[in-house]
């Protein structure tokens, strides 16, 4: 629903997953495109703890091009020039506040997906290839939960779903698309460290894709090698763990100190390096560990 | 630098800091300098034997006994490790009550 109240700008509320979110913009391009994107999240009214994001345009003038500045709750993160740029903005805002919002939730620089009642969180820096292999588990019955970073409850330690909008990078498109999935709409999106985006609209794919609050039940660290041979190699979990602390985003800042929350969390996880190379026999190793539910060895495809 | 060939006497592992025990390795975090540390197996044994009445002869020894190795490379581990332990300012000056305990 597009609110407008008084003099302020149109506004639409979601609830995706764990976070709320509020999005405010007298720009109905944006209002809509984003809308589509999480029309399946959309509710009435916001919640208590929501991120709120605002888009306004800018007059330009003698010394300033036109700019677009996206906030969130009132504070100014991005002044991107083009409109085509917007939406990722508005995404990494929502990202950058989460803590804030959502004090409870250890924020991983992960993607993460849910099998039979456990997660998998696949950390990894932007380039690691974490969403093309989450698109890939996607359609081997692996479900979703986030594609840019899990978010552990420091109490149950359970990785709960943020079920955003996949952003998937342009040398990818193909990938996905050979993949059976349909990218969202036809247009494309300027990120400033990824370059040309498209989005893949997680509910649109299925009625049961997006997955349930579940403990760690592995981590597995991403790193894709072009024509590698996919292979997992194990990792101890005080290893894991250490790897795991400098991908959190707010490690100091949750309400338990990271550090605790990640030893407590990696006790229950089997831990590996993976090796990826082409989509589908990555995929295949992976559903294939998920399947066997242990694994202690070094395996390869 | 603080080589451990200079340092002699007991050392004894710093009593504030946070650790974490997995499996047979550790993670040690340092409030004071909001470093993580990760502990493999055989630090985590030389760490755990740093209660203050040990000095590195003794160290050595026990990680012979522990890890089945000989004498001389235990002493090597021993001196590289604590060498890292004194670095990363994770090591603290044993008392002189404790230190009199191994004369």
């Amino acid at each position: 629903m597009t609110e407008t109240s008084g003099y302020a700008s149109p506004a639409k509320h979601f609830q995706i997953g764990a976070i709320g979110v509020t999005v405010q913009s007298p720009l109905k391009r944006i209002l809509r495109e984003y809308g589509e994107l999480y029309v399946a999240f959309e509710i009435e009214q916001a919640g208590a703890g929501t991120v709120r994001a605002t888009v306004r345009r800018t007059r330009p003038s003698l010394l300033h091009r036109r700019r677009y500045c996206v906030s969130v709750n009132d504070h100014l993160r991005f002044e991107p020039d083009r409109l085509d740029e917007v939406l990722p903005y508005v995404e990494w805002a929502v990202n950058w506040d989460i803590p804030r919002v959502a004090p409870q939730y250890l924020q991983i620089h992960a993607s993460a997906m849910e099998f039979r009642g456990g997660a998998v969180i696949f950390p990894g820096e932007s380039g690691s290839g974490k969403s093309t292999l989450t698109a890939g588990l996607l359609t081997r019955g692996v479900r979703y939960l986030c594609d840019e970073f899990a978010l552990v409850h420091a109490d149950t330690l359970h990785v709960h779903p943020y079920p955003r909008a996949l952003c998937v990078k342009r040398p990818s498109i193909p990938v996905i698309e050979s993949l059976g999935l349909s990218l969202h709409g036809q247009r494309n999106y300027r990120k400033e460290s990824k370059g040309w985006v498209r989005f893949l609209n997680i509910s649109a794919l299925g009625p049961n894709v997006i997955g349930r609050a579940a403990p760690v039940r592995y981590v597995i660290f991403p790193r894709y090698v072009v024509g590698a041979k996919p292979m997992l190699i194990p990792l101890t979990r005080a290893q894991a763990a250490f790897d795991l602390q400098r991908t959190c985003f707010n490690l100091f800042r949750c309400h338990r100190l990271g550090i605790d929350v990640i030893a407590a969390m990696i006790r229950q996880a089997e831990c590996f390096q993976l090796v990826s190379g082409e989509i589908r026999r990555t995929c295949d190793l992976v559903r294939d560990l998920l399947d066997e539910n242990t694994a202690s060895l070094a395996r390869s495809a | 630098m603080h080589g451990l060939s200079d340092a002699t006497g007991p050392l004894r592992f710093r009593r504030d800091l946070t650790v974490h025990e997995i499996d047979e390795e550790a993670l040690v975090h340092d409030a004071v300098t909001a470093n993580t540390h990760h502990l493999n197996a055989t630090a985590f044994f030389i760490w755990r034997n740093c209660n203050g009445w040990r000095d590195l002869p003794r160290l050595a020894e026990r990680l012979c006994r522990r890890f089945d190795v000989s004498f001389p490379v235990a002493s090597v581990h021993v001196e590289r490790i604590c060498g890292e332990f004194r670095r990363n300012g994770l090591l603290e000056k044993a008392d002189s009550s404790a230190e009199a305990q191994t004369r």
